[in-house]
């Protein structure tokens, strides 16, 4: 890798665009040369000097004004259109169109009657699925009454989950590594602090979910109202994919996560400023889900309690408690069906997530 | 102006029009701002865009309304700019650099984090995105200051996405040149 290459790359890397493999070579070759590391280092510099600038905001009569040209029947500014939209931008704007169509319909046909439903499941009960396997469990148990009052998990709500606790992860490291600072260094030999391996297990996850979100902004599943919280969570991606946070030592959290998190100030005010798309089919739903828990399988894990449904129907058709609708929902993965519970919204696991069996009336704890 | 249509848009796009507006309508004031120098313009541009969204919700599908409006504020911008015979300058307000113009040796090139908070270092920020010239500008606009993804950038320029990361990669090299006495990493 040359350096005029590297040079490029680095500013792909900067906006979280380049694949992992290619990442590591090119940081790989950064971390060997030194002019290579300058320009990283400037480059972002650079960006946070330029996120940095005060916020524009309209007037307070913008939206006003414009709903009274709006009613007065105004008709669109004619250079408007004056610039050709290129061929490709239309087409663009079709295939928006025929997503967004088929959006409409697929949501229709969520809201059909349940037996309408029933019967076209029926018909097209010889159709492949994604997930078979776990479906397929399910439907030998007869569990699906049982989950049918609840919603499936959407990415919209991991999207929320994953900023919520993304914040919470930059709370606690943020006041831990205040407390860390006034502390003397430990001596070569000594145990590591347990605060400093939770700084860098927090930054790990902070790493993690980022890159989740940042994922389906891409995709763009979600986006951010301020740019600059986009701007920052790409930054922090990038500076907190370190291998050196697995060491969980003093060095980690000096060099990597202590300069990260003093590089962003509006972070904090990530699950407010995240926007969701709000309409999912169920194949897209299905889809980026699963691509989610292939590609950072841990995930899943660290924003929702998860019980496998297989285990749930073991004994029988269960009964949520009441207490649970509205925080309990359906996720299918490659392992089958499970009902997942948003973390932030359990305070006690061990005495909410519980299911009572017709049979004995004896609560059943999960995981 | 043309002859607006008498269509009514349905609850759901106007609910799309409300969230776009709230969401997009301050970014947009910026994006012209910074393409004219001059905020009271841009928040005309922003309005018309608008405008001219309400007017055409019927054709522009709810997840293409943010490249459409960066696209309409970007024609108008341009048309204004034309209209003031600038377009050989464009994106340079003459008047404004020679007021604030921009050195390497500007006093205020100091500690970066107290530099940006001060009202000095912003105006030396925003006279370095202005002196970078207008082709990567606009990629840098619209992905660095504003948050579009190379593809919706791409849609705004009419140009492909490995254009924008070029242009984007070429601004910011030149941004870090104009302000590396601002920065001390």
């Amino acid at each position: 890798m040359n350096c005029r290459t590297a040079h490029y790359d680095l500013s792909l890397c900067l906006d979280g665009r380049l694949p992992s493999g290619k990442r590591a070579l090119l940081m790989e070759h950064v971390d060997g040369c030194e002019p290579c590391t300058a320009m990283w280092r400037e480059l972002q510099a650079a960006q946070s000097l330029a996120l940095r600038l005060p916020k524009q905001r309209v007037s307070s009569g913008f939206h006003d004004q414009l709903w009274e040209r709006i009613q007065s029947g105004e008709g669109t500014p004619e250079a408007v259109f004056r610039e050709p939209v290129p061929l490709a931008s239309k087409v663009r704007y079709l295939l928006a169109g025929a997503a967004a169509a088929a959006a409409v319909l697929v949501a229709l046909d969520v809201l059909q009657p349940a037996t309408e439903k029933a019967r076209n499941a029926t018909d097209n009960a010889a159709q492949p699925r994604l997930v078979a396997r776990g479906e397929a469990q399910l439907q030998d148990n007869q569990p699906s009454a049982a989950f049918a009052s609840l919603a499936p998990l959407t990415p919209d709500l991991l999207a929320r989950e994953a900023a919520l606790q993304f914040r919470n992860n930059y709370v606690q490291a943020s006041s831990q590594i205040a407390a860390l600072e006034g502390r003397q260094a430990p001596s070569q030999g000594q145990p590591a602090d347990p605060m400093v391996r939770s700084v860098c297990e927090h930054a790990v996850q902070m790493h993690d979910l980022g890159s989740v979100l940042l994922r389906l902004r891409e995709d763009e599943h979600v986006t951010f109202s301020n740019p600059q919280v986009d701007a920052e969570l790409r930054m922090m991606v990038q500076l907190l994919d370190e291998e050196r946070l697995h060491r969980a030592d003093m060095d980690a959290v000096r060099t990597v996560v202590a300069p990260a998190l003093r590089r962003v100030h509006r972070i904090a005010g990530l699950p407010e400023d995240l926007r969701v798309r709000g309409i999912w089919t169920p194949a897209e739903r299905q889809q980026v889900l699963m691509r989610i828990s292939m590609d950072r399988p841990q995930v899943i894990g660290r924003l929702f309690y998860v019980m496998p449904g297989q285990s749930v129907v073991a004994q029988g058709v269960p009964t949520l408690d009441p207490q649970l609708q509205g925080r309990i929902f359906v996720f299918q993965d490659d392992c089958g069906t499970n009902l997942v519970a948003p973390r932030s919204t359990v305070a006690n696991p061990a005495t909410l997530l519980r299911i009572s069996m017709p049979a004995t009336g004896e609560p059943q704890q999960t995981r | 102006m043309t002859a607006r249509t008498a269509e009514q848009p349905d609850p759901v796009t106007l609910v799309a029009f409300n969230r776009a507006l709230a969401e997009h309508a301050d970014g947009l004031k910026a994006y012209a701002a910074r393409m004219l120098g001059d905020a009271t313009a841009a928040e005309d541009v922003a309005q018309d865009a608008f405008l001219a969204l309400y007017r055409h919700l019927h054709q522009v599908p709810a997840p293409a309304f943010r490249p459409w409006l960066y696209r309409v504020a970007r024609n108008l911008c341009l048309d204004q700019l034309r209209r003031r015979k600038f377009k050989l300058s464009l994106f340079r307000d003459l008047q404004r650099d020679d007021d604030h113009a921009f050195s390497a040796e500007d006093p205020a090139a100091h500690a970066p984090d107290q530099l940006a908070e001060s009202r000095e270092a912003n105006a030396a920020i925003e006279a370095a995105i202005e002196q970078i010239p207008p082709k990567f500008r606009e990629a840098f606009l619209l992905c660095e200051m504003e948050g579009l993804s190379y593809e919706d950038a791409a849609a705004v320029l009419g140009c492909p996405v490995k254009t924008v990361s070029t242009r984007l990669f070429r601004a910011r090299k030149r941004f870090q040149s104009l302000v590396s006495r601002l920065i001390k990493v």
